[in-house]
């Protein structure tokens, strides 16, 4: 078996798309898929908290350290990973560089930015894996999740399993956030959301994404619709998925936000 | 009810109204070592801080909010002091760039000890002359009218009226309905009254009747009051585990300072679809 892979991003109607603060991996694909010798293929979807500084940059910090991450992702390792995105040469030195690059402009940190900074930033993750053996996939996968990004899996025409959340009730403005501060994610361990060793089966299709458009695929089948079918009709390209989102929005389905869709299928040996 | 997104491109306002008449020089309950004008001069400034913080982003501040801070007392006017005096209606993003001064404090770390902390200065503790609330109410109203004219579709302003006595000028309830009177297509302008203690009177919080208020002038405050959105009666049952029942208006009386910062928490919460940023409380500073 295969995955096939796409994914399509928009930021907030009204921002530039330098400002987007959702994070996906991999985003040179394939080139960010090591080819030899891995355990897993992993992919990632990020959601930055608007409500925090530099929260977009933590996102992709954590689409690619867990994205990336070459080992099994337990509840027992799951914090050491984020710690060593935080102190070892990422969130810490990433976030040193920014400082140095806003003094060399001229324009350095102000008490607000200090202050912000020192809140952490934020950001939700999803994150799916798939095992391989001899480079070739295995026949389930295993997915974690803090937050409201969500993964739907559609087999045979049927929504099959949703994850984390299971209605469009279940959103708030409140979602679980990793923070960069490690201080802040104290209780967050019993809170994570994961499921291990669900089976795949060719021709699954995987759908991942942030909450804006998670609640209206959840809303869309809760009237009987089928929102994966309405997808793969609407989005061929960036821009068919831009004008999709644009009309969504416009017509109040969707609430203005940044936007990720990705979408795995599980293809049989070509 | 849910509002219109906030945004840079549909911002909204807060206006402030802030008693600076003589007796805010007197002690506010729970609180021996200050005046009640100093308690809300560090309520109003923290407020200010954590508005600039929640709408920083890397690019700058955004511009969500415009804000407006006017004193009552000898005078009546901008509070501002410092680069905005006399300003009436100011962006975030200028409140951000222009503190009068940035004060030091010692603020708990969580673990027992204290760290020093930035504390900007916006405007000072006044307390002098009587109690104009009539003027505040109706400069708000001259401000505001402008404003909607320029923001016909904006989050309704919020307006909070913080004060320690009974206007000096006249029936407050007249150009408070005025004031509230006041609409953007997204509903009416919001007031929002808080009144200080002295003394060791319980405060009442929220109230949803006039019932069982202790005296007229509580009474009137509560009628001048609107009432809490449902955005912010589920914010306060939520984060703050209150028990706020619907209809419940935005008004305290004999308000300690745990009652000043939850009415100012809960009664400036916006509804919040996708990025207006979260207005979250702070530990006090010493």
């Amino acid at each position: 078996m295969n995955i096939e892979y796409s994914h399509f991003w928009l930021s907030k109607a009204g921002n530039l798309p330098s400002v987007c603060e959702d994070a996906f991996f991999p985003y040179n694909f394939p080139f960010d898929i090591i080819p030899h010798n891995r355990k897993y293929q992993r992919y990632a979807i990020a959601d930055g908290a608007s409500t925090a500084y530099l929260s977009g940059l933590w996102a992709t910090i954590l689409v690619d350290g867990f994205g990336s991450y070459e080992d099994e992702i337990t509840n027992t390792n799951f914090f050491d990973l984020i710690q060593t995105l935080i102190i070892g040469e990422y969130w810490n030195s990433r976030l040193a560089d920014y400082i140095k690059k806003r003094e060399d402009e001229g324009k350095p940190l102000s008490w607000y930015d200090e202050m912000a900074l020192q809140n952490g930033a934020a950001s939700t993750l999803l994150e799916i894996s798939f095992p391989l053996e001899e480079n070739k996939l295995k026949d389930n996968f295993s997915a974690l999740a803090i937050g409201d990004s969500c993964l739907f899996l559609v087999r045979n025409d049927e929504l099959v399993t949703t994850f984390p959340l299971n209605s469009s009730a279940d959103f708030d403005n409140s979602p679980l956030l990793i923070s960069s501060d490690p201080n802040r994610n104290v209780n967050l361990q019993e809170k994570i959301a994961y499921i291990e060793n669900q089976s795949i089966n060719t021709g699954d299709q995987f759908f991942l994404m942030t909450d804006a458009l998670a609640s209206w695929f959840f809303q869309e089948h809760e009237k009987g619709e089928k929102p994966w079918t309405i997808i793969q009709e609407k989005v061929m390209d960036k821009s068919s998925f831009t004008n999709w989102i644009d009309q969504l929005r416009e017509n109040k389905l969707m609430r203005n936000d940044d936007v990720t869709l990705m979408f795995l299928k599980i293809s049989g040996d070509s | 009810m849910g509002y219109v997104e906030i945004s840079r491109r549909n911002p909204t306002c807060y206006v402030f109204l802030i008693d600076q008449s003589g007796s805010m020089s007197e002690k506010i309950a729970d609180d021996p070592d200050k005046s009640k004008a100093d308690k809300l001069k560090d309520f109003v400034n923290r407020f200010l801080t954590n508005l600039v913080v929640n709408c920083t982003k890397a690019e700058g501040v955004r511009d969500y909010f415009y804000v407006s801070v006017i004193g009552y007392g000898l005078n009546v006017g901008s509070a501002f002091i410092g680069p905005l005096a006399n300003k009436d209606l100011v962006p975030i993003s200028e409140i951000a760039d222009k503190p009068a001064r940035i004060e030091e404090r010692l603020k708990e770390d969580g673990a027992g000890g204290v760290v020093k902390t930035k504390f900007p200065i916006w405007f000072d503790a006044v307390a002098d002359g009587q109690t104009p609330m009539c003027q505040a109410l109706n400069k708000t109203k001259g401000i505001l009218e402008g404003w909607l004219a320029q923001h016909p579709n904006c989050h309704p302003p919020i307006v909070v009226n913080i004060t320690d006595g009974a206007a000096t000028d006249g029936n407050p309830l007249i150009p408070a309905e005025e004031l509230k009177n006041l609409k953007s297509s997204e509903g009416n302008v919001l007031l929002y009254n808080i009144h200080l203690s002295s003394g060791s009177a319980t405060a009442i919080r929220f109230p949803n009747s006039e019932a069982n208020l202790p005296e007229q002038y509580a009474q009137l405050l509560y009628t001048m009051s609107s009432p809490l959105t449902d955005d912010q009666i589920n914010y306060a049952n939520k984060a703050h585990e209150m028990n706020i029942e619907k209809n419940s208006r935005g008004f305290v009386y004999n308000a300690d300072p745990i009652s000043v910062f939850l009415a100012l928490d809960i009664g400036t919460k916006m509804a919040s679809p996708s990025d207006t940023p979260e207005i979250k409380g702070d530990t006090p500073e010493h």
